[in-house]
């Protein structure tokens, strides 16, 4: 759960980010991490419980990592640094 | 370099540190008569949260690659890399890593008490965030 973000996780983390300021979403999206997070786990755990329905509909793969990158408390801080620091 | 230092506002200023708990116990008092004990607690706990880095000691680390400052057992830390405005007051400096005033700032910055060592603590900042 506190291993190290892989370079294909923090590449991911990157495009996301991104993605969140292009869209000019960066501050409700910084605001909205920074309140979930403490629940990443259980959020992740969430994703693995909808993942068959979920993979129904969009990649199965894309989904498993964001479910695995979730899984590390790391995550989410990575995440809005990126965020921050693509502003 | 590294310039460390322990900032306690309370100790020092003793009759904003009376003020601030008649505050807390009075809104903690009429949340009790209004909503109970349950009610009250919680009042006290987010009014406490609210002004922690008032309230309680802070041990701030500023070092070549980043800047930590740790209270009640919680350490927060940012690479000066990360950080891209600062804004001085009278008693803090704001850190922010935004490079124009946000609403986040507060949240994702970090906001560091001067302990009579303003000069030093100025100096290292403009020194690495230009």
């Amino acid at each position: 759960m506190s291993e190290a973000l892989t370079p294909e996780e923090d590449e991911l983390l990157a495009k996301i980010a991104t993605r969140v300021v292009e869209l000019r979403m960066d501050a409700p999206a910084i605001f909205l991490l920074e309140s979930v997070k403490p629940l990443n786990f259980v959020g992740s755990q969430a994703m693995l419980f909808f993942q068959p329905i979920v993979s129904a509909i969009f990649p199965a793969a894309l989904y498993q990592r964001l479910r695995a990158l979730l899984e590390k408390r790391q995550s989410i801080e990575a995440l809005i640094r990126k965020i921050e620091a693509a502003r | 370099m590294r310039l460390e230092w322990v900032a306690h506002p309370a100790r020092a200023r003793p009759g904003r540190t009376a003020l601030a708990v008649g505050v807390i116990q009075l809104a903690a008092l009429l949340a009790y008569a209004t909503g109970g004990a349950w009610l009250a607690a919680l009042a006290e706990a987010v009014l406490l949260a609210s002004i922690a880095p008032f309230l309680f000691p802070t041990r701030y680390v500023l070092c070549d690659e980043r800047v930590c400052a740790r209270r009640l057992g919680v350490t927060r830390a940012r690479r000066w890399s990360e950080l891209r405005r600062f804004q001085a007051g009278a008693e803090t400096v704001l850190l922010s890593p935004f490079a124009r005033p946000s609403w986040l700032d507060r949240t994702r910055g970090l906001v560091v008490f001067f302990a009579a060592n303003e000069r030093d603590v100025m100096a290292i900042v403009r020194d690495k965030i230009r």
